[in-house]
């Protein structure tokens, strides 16, 4: 369980997100949605200890996640990045990094190592892709190879902010279907999404974030029916049935 | 499942053993280095020498005097400055980067100017003067590059620009004191002509440490290259991992600098290079550089000296003729290696 106490940050000593409090559970996929540079990314970024909070806790199985060590950390909660340039090596060996937390200095990979990137190979479907360049494979098959670096890391905690964002309709659902087999092995599940569509869709808990503060956490009926997303994006929302949205324009636009 | 380790050989490239065959490339240049030349050593006299007879003859004397001071000096500079390219790349994610092209080059042979200008007769003061000045000028371009956020081509602009400075200053100097700089048109260029065994000894120790600090720590490079971001989601204290490296790589280029002159193509062709060949692990890429850039800085210099004999080139003026075409020919060939 990851528990987030009064957390603030940002950049620069400007405050980004501000005063946020939640939980995430085992077996749930939390989405963060808001309008852009609402702070999801910063938020995501303090919980992954790429930003230091300026006040409050980020407690992980009642532990401060700030008193672990880095290797320590790592085994824990793992982190899909949105930007990234592509790396110069195989899709095999971007997955086999995902067991650098693991490794003693002399950086020599063990047998359960290599298990745990069959495994994940296996998982994802990405076996195929093993002896090919990173920059040959689609948007989709890296993405693919991403999360079967994040499934060889074996953290108990997985984020992601927007990893289905330039792909293919069918490609966004495969991805999520894929994070949904994370959250059914136990993973605490936290992703940033944009289309709010996919994130009502896939999402066990729905977080709104607006101009750094958290303006609604729940599930994403409660959320749509409570009138939050239509306030936060100006937009009308209109439920069908559960999991089932329409999204319109504002009629005031 | 499990027991397929076998299975794991991911670099296609892996099969042709490259590595051994850098190594017996190495090997005969290194004879031909030591054997060619305004006097041709014959295989029988090269044999006697290595066996200690014969102590007293001219052959043993260049020998020992100028031929092995001379390819030892080429090969160190070679791989030091290959092995600085590679790691900057890394570094900095930019196939762009090498250590002239961001200015590590001109801060080193700044530095070495002012100490001999400063202290004419102190040889073991220039490795660390130019590390010191390699060191600075990199710092200070990935700082800036850090505070704005650069973009690629602005880590490079900002190199470029820290590195005219620097070549004007080198330039004032070479003005200013015409007779300390003897031969520096060969140091502006890049060559082998003045190598001492004193100026050789101190370089060489720096540069062994650097390349086997790069070879330890060349799994992380790899780690690095997955983007600040990534890598410190896998546990990774990236700024002190970049700010080690950095070192490393100004410890490598400014210790070749102090006695080679501003050898520039090696640090920029010799990683792509051999990362055309090799993939681009920089587990097997590290080492293949320090065996690669020996072997073409030697080849160059091998070249410099018979091109013209009994007149020699700075070795720099023979490495941008042989490497820029084949450069060229990389770009043309095997272009998906170099894309920045």
């Amino acid at each position: 369980m990851l528990k987030l106490l009064h957390l603030t940050g940002g950049y620069n000593g400007e405050a980004k997100v501000k005063n946020i409090s939640a939980e995430f559970k085992k077996n749930e996929i939390t989405v963060v949605v808001g309008p852009n540079g609402c702070g999801k990314s910063t938020l995501l970024k303090l919980i992954v200890r790429l930003l230091k909070p300026m006040s409050g806790n980020i407690i992980l199985d009642d532990l401060d996640i700030s008193s672990l060590a880095r290797k320590e950390f790592a085994q824990k909660v793992s982190f899909l990045p949105q930007a990234r340039g592509i790396p110069h090596m195989s899709a095999g060996s971007l997955v086999l990094h995902g067991r650098y937390p693991y490794l003693s200095y002399s950086r020599k990979y063990s047998r359960k190592d290599y298990e745990a990137v069959e495994n994940a190979f296996m998982i994802t479907g990405t076996e195929k892709f093993r002896d090919i360049p990173m920059e040959r494979l689609s948007g989709g098959e890296r993405q693919k190879v991403y999360i079967a670096m994040l499934i060889a890391q074996d953290t108990d905690v997985v984020l992601l902010d927007e990893p289905t964002t330039y792909l293919d309709m069918n490609h966004q659902f495969e991805l999520m279907n894929l994070i949904k087999s994370l959250k059914q092995q136990g993973k605490t599940v936290i992703t940033v999404l944009h289309d709010l569509s996919l994130a009502l869709q896939y999402a066990d808990q729905v977080i709104v974030v607006d101009r750094g503060e958290l303006t609604a956490c729940g599930s994403p009926n409660d959320i749509c029916l409570s009138g939050t997303i239509d306030q936060v994006f100006h937009i009308h929302t209109q439920v069908i049935s559960s999991s089932q949205y329409i999204f319109s324009p504002n009629k005031k636009n | 499942m499990g027991t397929n380790h076998r299975r794991f050989h991911w670099n296609p490239s892996k099969k042709i053993p490259w590595f051994v065959i850098f190594l017996i490339v190495l090997i005969i240049i290194c004879i031909l280095s030591l054997t060619l030349g305004a006097v041709t050593i014959t295989p029988v006299q090269l044999f006697e020498i290595i066996k200690g007879n014969d102590k007293a003859s001219t052959v043993y004397r260049i020998f020992m005097y100028v031929r092995l001071p001379r390819t030892i000096a080429a090969m160190l500079a070679g791989s030091a400055l290959a092995v600085s390219g590679a790691i900057i790349q890394a570094v900095l994610n930019n196939a762009l980067a090498s250590p002239n092209i961001i200015g590590i080059n001109s801060g080193a042979g700044f530095a070495t100017m002012l100490c001999m200008v400063a202290f004419p007769a102190q040889t073991w003061l220039l490795p660390p003067a130019a590390f010191i000045g390699a060191f600075i000028t990199a710092l200070a371009v990935s700082i800036i590059a850090m505070k704005i956020n650069a973009s690629k081509i602005t880590i490079i602009l900002t190199g470029v620009a820290i590195g005219s400075i620097l070549t004007a200053g080198i330039n004032t100097m070479k003005e200013l004191f015409p007779d300390v700089m003897v031969g520096s048109s060969s140091f502006m260029m890049g060559g082998l002509s003045y190598i001492t065994d004193e100026s050789l000894k101190f370089a060489g120790a720096y540069i062994i440490i650097g390349l086997i600090a790069s070879i330890l720590f060349r799994c992380e490079m790899n780690v690095l290259s997955l983007g600040e971001d990534s890598a410190h989601s896998l546990g990774m204290n990236v700024k002190a991992y970049r700010f080690l490296l950095l070192m490393i790589a100004a410890v490598l280029a400014g210790a070749a600098v102090s006695f080679a002159g501003l050898l520039g193509f090696v640090g920029l062709i010799v990683p792509h290079g051999v990362r055309a060949f090799v993939g681009e692990d920089n587990k097997i890429v590290i080492p293949s550089c320090v065996l690669v850039g020996a072997i073409f800085v030697t080849a160059c210099d091998l070249l410099a000296r018979l091109a013209f004999a009994p007149f020699e080139l700075p070795v720099g003026i023979v490495m941008s003729f042989l490497g820029g075409p084949f450069f060229i020919w990389l770009l043309l060939t095997k272009r998906r290696h170099i894309n920045a």
